[in-house]
């Protein structure tokens, strides 16, 4: 039996630090929060069929490598156990556990149970960032859950998040389109995963987890989504005299307005990391 | 150069705006009509609800529902992690045709501008698909497809009588397959332009529709803008028959 230390315990903070007036939460969802589990240990590792005990009470049945499941469950405090397939809390110890979780109303979380840098089982816990994003936007979230030294994450050639170490995480929010994404030993040209197409979705959240382990040689990559969170653009300026010619006097009304849309777009970035 | 719309319009448009003081407290949630006929499928905010998919051949009845029986808790989705959101190659649509008002159109691909609204195409006789709308036949989401209802040096644009359209008339996407899809007028609307439902109208999840949108209301000299949006929408008719050639 293995029975780690939580390395992020910090997560009640980070959870009730997060901006959640701005996010696109349903009214009646106030004091729900979503959660999703990724099963992120790969197969061989002595969890290949878990089930997922929350409080005691079964959360999710046989759940398997390189699966994710959501679920929705009333804000409150949490410990979370991970039994082998068939065992429960009432016969049988834990394979993994993370106790006093705390999940606010509105919070969008995803728990990991996966590899920690040196290869043994753990579970870790991510506040997902569901703050609205700007028309023709996407937020990319990178999180490294591998037995694996720290990475480096490339959009083609760019270095976007440098030197990732196990279970840190880089988020950045870009223009949605298609990208070419890689993960390189940090500071190298060694490319351990990738180069893969991905699409970054307007007004979707991409969570990218490398996972598995460098030294079993199965280093992988497993994606979460989530959707609709754009505002959708400013407006539809789709009649009268703004077609070809405007008085200079209009003109500039129209490149302050952009510049003050620039300002404020600017501050949200700054602030969103 | 004429400006198109008479200055006697904007007082009946402040008549109509009185109007829509009652109207939209009857439609609270989709922003404030100026007017409306028909109505659009409601767009839900929440996170779609997927099928829970057993896990293995050996969990009999327990991978579903049940095995939150006498929990609080309620599965959303599970899902294989492990594939990667591809890029999308799904055909961009290239003409739309609305027979009632005997429009025919070139789609262009429109994108932002730098003040974060659609571009519209500069020429007034073409439309634009919006890119980071649904592409059409996506099965879930708007497919938003904007054009100019005039120019003041062009005249009457793509768009003009969109505001005559009625539920029940049909219109016609073809994308760059060649694939033609039919769908159905269920919705015309009007409101001003500070009270869109821009993420209603744009949203990528909800049902598969299609969302046609102008100007329209009075023109407003100082911003040279008319002051209103006009949006029309469709839905997917089932039949992939060509109804509207005969219209």
């Amino acid at each position: 039996m293995i029975r780690p230390t939580l390395g992020r315990v910090g997560i009640a903070a980070a959870a009730l630090a997060l901006p959640l007036g701005l996010a696109a939460v349903p009214a009646q969802a106030a004091d729900m929060a979503t959660v999703s589990v990724l099963h992120a240990i790969p197969e061989g590792a002595g969890a290949d069929v878990v089930d997922v005990f929350a409080n005691g009470d079964l959360l999710i049945d046989n759940f398997t490598p390189g699966t994710l499941e959501t679920v929705e469950v009333p804000a409150g405090t949490y410990d979370l156990a991970v039994f082998g397939d068939g065992q429960t809390p009432d016969d049988a110890e834990p394979v993994l556990i993370a106790e006093a979780v705390e999940v606010p109303g509105g919070v969008n979380a995803t728990v990991t149970a996966n590899l920690d840098a040196e290869g043994a089982p753990a579970l870790n816990v991510f506040v997902n960032d569901i703050s609205a994003l700007a028309a023709g936007e996407a937020r990319l979230i990178v999180r490294h859950i591998a037995a694996a030294p720290a990475v480096d994450v490339l959009a083609g050639s760019d270095v976007i998040f440098s030197d990732v170490t196990n279970p840190n995480e880089g988020v950045i929010v870009v223009p949605a389109g298609d990208y070419e994404a890689s993960v390189n030993l940090a500071g190298t040209d060694t490319t351990v995963l990738g180069p893969a197409p991905i699409m970054l979705e307007e007004g979707t959240v991409t969570i990218a987890y490398a996972w598995g382990s460098a030294e079993q040689e199965n280093l992988a990559l497993a994606t979460q989504l989530i959707t609709d969170l754009s505002t959708g653009p400013e407006g539809v300026p789709a009649g009268g005299g703004s077609t070809t010619e405007l008085p200079v006097w209009a003109l500039g009304i129209a490149l302050l307005g952009a510049a003050a849309v620039v300002g404020a777009g600017a501050r949200l970035a700054a602030t969103r990391n | 150069m004429t400006r198109p719309r008479p200055a006697l319009l904007v007082l009946g448009a402040g008549a109509l705006a009185l109007v829509a003081g009652t109207v939209g407290v009857a439609t609270a949630g989709s922003g404030m009509h100026v007017e409306s006929v028909g109505a659009r499928p409601a767009v839900s905010a929440s996170i779609p609800v997927a099928e829970t998919a057993p896990s293995s051949p050996d969990a009999p009845s327990s991978a579903a529902a049940p095995a939150l029986a006498g929990t609080p808790y309620r599965t959303l989705e599970r899902r294989d992690a492990t594939e990667l959101p591809r890029p999308d190659r799904t055909p961009r649509p290239v003409e739309l045709r609305i027979p009632a008002i005997d429009v025919r159109v070139a789609v262009d691909v429109v994108g932002l501008d730098a003040a974060g609204q659609v571009e519209v195409p500069v020429d007034v006789a073409r439309s634009g698909w919006y890119r980071f709308s649904a592409k059409p036949g996506s099965g879930e989401g708007s497919t938003v497809i904007v054009g100019h209802v005039d120019g003041v040096d062009q005249g009457a644009g793509a768009f003009y009588d969109l505001r005559s359209l009625n539920p029940g008339d049909t219109v016609t996407v073809t994308r760059a397959d060649d694939r033609r899809m039919t769908y159905q007028v269920v919705a015309r609307e009007r409101f001003d332009k500070d009270r869109v439902p821009l993420r209603e109208l744009f949203s990528r999840s909800g049902p598969e529709r299609l969302t046609l949108i102008t100007c329209g209301g009075p023109f407003d000299p100082a911003s040279l803008e008319y002051t209103d949006n006009i949006v029309v929408t469709a839905v997917p008719v089932d039949s992939a028959d060509d109804l509207g050639e005969t219209r």
